[in-house]
């Protein structure tokens, strides 16, 4: 009886199969990135001995405690959440906007969250010390949250009318947001002190490397939002991709569901840049690869994403920790060289596809 | 029942539809004929819940401007004139987005007659099979035509207009069948012999008004179609009975 089910859902053209079995083969794929992860670093140390020695509760040598618990281990789930945060939201984005060009990075909604958490880092002195003590280190993630939200909603209500995304306004009012983004960062830095100035440059490039639990902890749950969220959007952005006449004609509710998107998107990207700074490209590189393999439909494209994002930013961490070693080339930088050609590739590609 | 009553609409200051009185049976096939700008896209987006207005319309027991929107899909589907597809979907994929099971989606691909095609790219058909995946994919929405003895709706915005005549007959057919098996069926038409073969009811619109609605005898005259179009029309009669239209005749 199953298997009879099993057979008649074999539709021909449907890719929903091969999709689930990517997934798996995509889980497996991150749990061995994950492990190798944690063996990868300037310092020699097996986490087998590590982990073996606390589960046979036997004294463990400190500095290889430390290695392993306090940096290696925080970093691979921060890595983790970051790569799957971002590459979720640019499928969600680039459902909402109908185009597979919406990155987060190259439309300027990671520049706008960025400049929420500048903001916070330079000014977060001046609150109220009440207020900047609730918050805490919640504030430079809440920053890049409400910074990221505005600029989806403006980059939204600029390049879209009537349902119809215009890909040129969008690029364009990308630019011109990435701009005035700029000119209001470069404020902040001229007010910045030396330490803080410090803080921004490394952070603006990208980097894992600051990771620590109570740093993870405070923007975990911003992240896990966005990730468990897109899913339930899946139908909706399906149905969106027939215009959103046809989506409302097959019942969404069109306004609840880009309220919904927005929050998603603001929530990983913000969260994904006060952590990690300026990482670009996850969000096109990922969906973009899983659509060539697995097809649009958002369901799945959604999981996939997610897994896939995760292990290639472990991928690039690792890179980036091994390259220059001992020291770090920042990890925003290896997305960037892998991420730039990419685009570019997708351009030349598409170039007079339906209209874009 | 779908009825509209004194609907107006009125577009960036202009009066689209000044008054539309519409009604459409459940087992029948309405069709809304009328010039280009007459208002007919327009009423059906009304009538489809696109288009705020001011009057009253409603299917059944449902006020269309109150039902939100998965009642109304639950009740009717809509096939737009043209359908963009965003993103590299295969044509059986596109079947699915409208949420019927995948079996559902093989039987209507085969009622459109492109069984064939379900694995291959949408992008790569040509725009009158696009129309046809679309058309299956609206009827997945209302696959059964009575839902628990209440009619549902199949509301067609000029589903033939890219269609060859072979594939123009056997969507009309689709539309015919699905009016005989209950449920209900609007169409705006632009071929007037098609409406002849194909409606029980017809809808002539012109200057945002239905100026004349009834069977197709009734409503498509000489006198009624020329006044809508603004043209001399001739309405004929084919001897084994059926009426066609002759737009020879303006020319005479």
């Amino acid at each position: 009886m199953v298997a009879m089910t099993d057979i008649g859902t074999a539709s021909l053209g449907d890719r929903t199969r091969f999709a689930r079995r990517t997934t798996v083969a995509l889980t497996v794929l991150l749990a061995i990135v994950s492990v190798t992860s944690l063996f990868v670093g300037a310092t020699g140390i097996s986490p087998f001995a590590v982990v073996g020695a606390l589960l046979a509760g036997e004294p463990v040598d400190t500095a290889a405690r430390v290695v392993i618990l306090d940096i290696r281990l925080p970093r691979l789930a921060m890595g983790a959440l970051v790569g799957a945060a971002l590459a979720v939201a640019g499928v969600v984005m680039q459902g909402l906007f109908r185009n597979p060009l919406a990155d987060p990075g190259i439309v300027g909604v990671s520049a706008g969250a960025g400049l929420g958490a500048i903001m916070a880092i330079v000014l977060g002195g001046l609150l109220p010390p009440a207020l900047g003590a609730a918050l805490g280190y919640a504030l430079v993630p809440v920053a890049a949250f409400v910074g990221g939200g505005i600029s989806v909603i403006l980059l939204y209500t600029v390049a879209t009318k009537n349902g119809q995304t215009s890909v040129a306004t969008m690029l364009l009012a990308g630019i011109a947001l990435a701009a005035l983004v700029g000119a209001l960062s470069g404020v902040m830095v001229y007010m910045a002190d030396d330490t803080q100035l410090r803080d921004l440059t490394f952070w603006g490039l990208g980097s894992l490397a600051g990771a620590t639990w109570s740093k993870l902890l405070v923007a975990m749950p911003l992240m896990v939002l966005g990730i468990v969220g897109a899913p339930l959007l899946a139908r909706s952005l399906d149905t969106l991709a027939l215009g959103e006449v046809a989506a409302r004609h097959m019942g969404i509710d069109i306004q609840r569901m880009k309220r919904i998107a927005v929050v998603i998107v603001a929530a990983s990207v913000g969260a994904a840049v006060a952590v990690s700074g300026g990482i670009g490209f996850v969000g096109i590189v990922v969906p973009h690869l899983l659509r060539l393999l697995t097809g649009p439909a958002h369901g799945p494209l959604i999981i996939n994403s997610a897994l896939l994002g995760a292990t290639i930013l472990l991928l690039a961490d690792m890179i980036s920790r091994v390259i220059v070693a001992p020291a770090e080339l920042p990890i925003g930088i290896i997305m960037a060289l892998i991420g730039g050609p990419f685009f570019l590739w997708v351009l030349l590609k598409r170039r007079g596809f339906a209209g874009v | 029942m779908l009825t509209a009553t004194n609907l107006r609409v009125s577009i960036d200051g202009t009066e689209i539809l000044r008054g539309v009185d519409f009604v459409a049976q459940p087992g029948e096939v309405t069709a809304i004929v009328g010039p280009n700008g007459s208002g007919k896209s327009t009423l059906l987006a009304a009538l489809t819940g696109a288009q705020d207005y001011d009057g009253e319309a409603r299917m059944g027991v449902l006020d269309l401007a109150q039902a939100k929107p998965w009642e109304l899909a639950a009740r009717r589907a809509v096939l737009a004139q043209f359908t963009s597809v965003a993103f590299p979907f295969t044509v059986s994929e596109v079947v699915r987005i409208g949420g019927g099971a995948p079996d559902l989606t093989e039987a209507a691909l085969g009622r459109v007659g492109l069984t064939h095609y379900a694995a291959r790219p949408y992008h790569a058909l040509s725009g009158g099979e696009q129309q046809r995946v679309q058309l299956a994919r609206v009827l997945t929405q209302v696959w059964r035509p009575m839902d628990a003895g209440v009619a549902r709706w199949l509301i067609l915005d000029e589903p033939v207009s890219s269609l060859d005549i072979a594939h123009q007959l056997e969507v009309m057919e689709i539309a015919r069948t699905f009016a005989a098996e209950g449920g209900g069926v609007v169409a705006v038409m632009h071929d007037l012999n098609l409406t002849a073969m194909f409606a029980d009811s017809v809808a002539l619109m012109a200057g945002g008004l239905v100026v004349r609605q009834g069977p197709v005898d009734e409503v498509l005259t000489n006198e009624t179609l020329s006044g809508a179009y603004g043209c001399r029309v001739q309405v004929n009669t084919a001897p084994p009975g059926g009426t066609f239209v002759l737009p020879q005749a303006a020319q005479a």
